[in-house]
C-alpha cells in the first residue's frame, strides 16, 4: 500500500505558517530560533521586494534601505499580523507606506535647497522625476542601455499612484483585488489607474502609436 | 461585446479592454473575427511583455544575488540588534546617590556614626567657648566680708573701697587749690560791699 504524500504547500500557506512559528518563538523568547525562522521569508519575498521599492524610489540605495526597514518593522509587528490574509499583502503594504514616507521626506529636504519645480500646468512635479542625481553610479551604469533607460523616464512622467499601480500588476504580476488590497484603493479606481498608466506610457514611448478611435476612423 | 466599443469604435474593441485581456487572460471573442484587432492586441501584448521584462531585468540588473545575500544578512543583523539590546550604563544623578546605591550596609552605618560624633563635638565646643566668656554675678557686702581673709594674712587692698579712696585724694588736692585761689563768691561780696559804700 503506498501513502499518499500530501499536496505541496502554497506560497501563501507556507508563508502562514512561518508567521505562526516566528510569533509562537517570540512569544517564548526564543529570538534566535525567531530570526532563523524569519530569515525563511526574507529570502521569499525579498527578489519582489526590491523590485517594487526600486521602481517606486528610482533609486537603489534609497530602495535598499526601505526593504530592510520594511522587513524590520513586519518582525517586529509579526504580532498584528492575521494569517486568513496573505503575508506577501501585509508586507508589500508596509513596504509602499515605507516608500511613501520616504518620498514625503525626500521632498521635505528638496524645498530646503531647492524650490521644488512645477510643469508647465502649474503642479508640483513629483520628485521621483528630478530626485535624486547622485551621479552616475555603477548601478546606473549598468542600466544605461538606451531601452531601459527610455522605459525608466518614462515611468518617471507617471503620477505616483499610476506608477505605483502599474508596478504592481505590471512588474509584480499582482491582480486588481490583489493591489486593491495593498493599496487601500477600490477595484475599479486601480483598473483605471492601470489603464491610465498603461495608456500614457505608450504615448511617450511611441509618440507616433495613435489610439484606436483614431486608427479606426482613418482606416473608415 | 460592450455598448460603448459598438457606439463610439464601430464595434471595435478598445484599448483598454485588450489590456485587460492580457491581464486576466480571457480573451474577447471579437478578435476571432476582426483582423484588426487581433492584430492590435498581438502588438499591445507584445509592447506589456516587452515593458514588463525591461522593468524586472532593470531592478535584477541594480541588485544582484550576491547584494541580496548582503541586503538579508544585514537585515538579521538588525533583528537581532533589536532582539538583544546593547546594555546602557545609568550615569550617576546625584553624589548622594552614589553614596546610598555603592556603600554597602555596614560602612553606611559607620558614616552615620562619624556624623553624630562630629556633631556632638561642635555642640560641645559651642557650650565651652560659651562657658569661658560667662561672668558670675556682682556679691553682696555680706558675701565679701565672710570672703575676707583672716587677721594674719597679706593685707590685700580692699577692691570694694578703692574707687572711695582715690576720689577722697583728687579732692583734698582739689581743696589745696581752692584755698590759694579767689573764689568766685567772695570777689562778688567785696563788689557789693563797695558800691555800699
Amino acid at each position: 500500500m503506498t501513502e499518499v504524500s500530501p499536496p505541496p504547500l502554497t506560497t501563501r500557506e507556507a508563508d502562514a505558517l512561518v508567521a505562526i512559528d516566528v510569533k509562537a518563538m517570540q512569544a517564548a523568547g526564543r529570538t534566535d530560533e525567531a530570526r532563523e525562522r524569519f530569515s525563511e521569508l526574507v529570502g521569499r519575498h525579498q527578489r519582489r521586494a526590491v523590485r517594487i521599492a526600486f521602481h517606486y524610489l528610482r533609486d537603489a540605495a534609497d530602495a535598499d534601505e526601505a526593504v530592510q526597514d520594511a522587513f524590520v518593522k513586519s518582525y517586529l509587528h509579526l504580532g498584528t499580523f492575521r494569517e486568513d490574509l496573505p503575508f506577501e499583502v501585509w508586507f508589500t503594504r508596509i513596504l509602499i507606506n515605507g516608500c511613501l514616507d520616504r518620498l514625503k521626506a525626500r521632498r521635505r529636504r528638496e524645498r530646503w535647497m531647492a524650490p521644488t519645480p512645477v510643469d508647465a500646468m502649474g503642479n508640483e512635479r513629483d520628485p521621483a522625476e528630478y530626485l535624486p542625481s547622485r551621479g552616475p553610479s555603477p548601478e546606473d551604469q549598468l542600466l544605461s542601455g538606451e531601452r531601459r533607460a527610455q522605459l525608466d523616464a518614462a515611468l518617471a512622467r507617471l503620477p505616483e499612484r499610476q506608477r505605483l499601480i502599474f508596478m504592481l500588476s505590471h512588474f509584480d504580476g499582482r491582480s486588481s483585488r490583489e493591489v486593491s488590497a495593498m493599496t487601500g484603493l477600490n477595484e475599479s479606481t486601480v483598473r483605471v489607474h492601470l489603464f491610465r498608466a498603461i495608456r500614457r506610457l505608450r504615448s511617450l514611448l511611441h509618440p507616433g502609436a495613435a489610439p484606436v478611435r483614431s486608427k479606426q476612423r482613418a482606416n473608415r | 461585446m460592450r455598448i460603448a466599443d459598438t457606439l463610439l469604435r464601430g464595434g471595435h474593441v478598445s484599448d483598454d479592454a485588450l489590456a485587460d485581456a492580457w491581464y486576466t487572460g480571457v480573451r474577447p471573442a471579437h478578435l476571432d473575427h476582426c483582423d484588426l484587432c487581433a492584430e492590435r492586441a498581438l502588438e499591445l501584448a507584445r509592447w506589456l511583455e516587452d515593458t514588463k521584462h525591461l522593468g524586472v531585468d532593470a531592478a535584477d540588473a541594480v541588485f544582484t544575488p550576491e547584494r541580496l545575500a548582503a541586503q538579508q544578512s544585514q537585515i538579521l543583523r538588525k533583528l537581532e540588534q533589536i532582539d538583544r539590546p546593547s546594555k546602557l550604563l545609568s550615569f550617576p544623578k546625584a553624589p548622594a546617590a552614589i553614596l546610598t546605591v555603592e556603600t554597602p550596609g555596614p560602612v553606611r552605618h559607620s558614616i552615620a556614626g562619624w556624623i553624630a560624633i562630629a556633631a556632638a563635638c561642635l555642640i560641645l565646643g559651642v557650650v565651652a567657648g560659651r562657658l569661658s566668656v560667662w561672668q558670675p554675678p556682682a556679691v553682696t557686702p555680706v558675701q565679701s566680708a565672710q570672703a575676707r581673709p583672716a587677721a594674719g594674712d597679706v593685707a590685700l587692698p580692699d577692691v570694694e573701697s578703692f574707687p572711695g579712696e582715690i576720689e577722697q585724694l583728687q579732692l583734698n588736692s582739689l581743696r589745696a587749690i581752692e584755698s590759694l585761689t579767689t573764689s568766685q563768691v567772695v570777689v562778688a561780696r567785696a563788689s557789693t560791699t563797695g558800691r555800699g559804700r
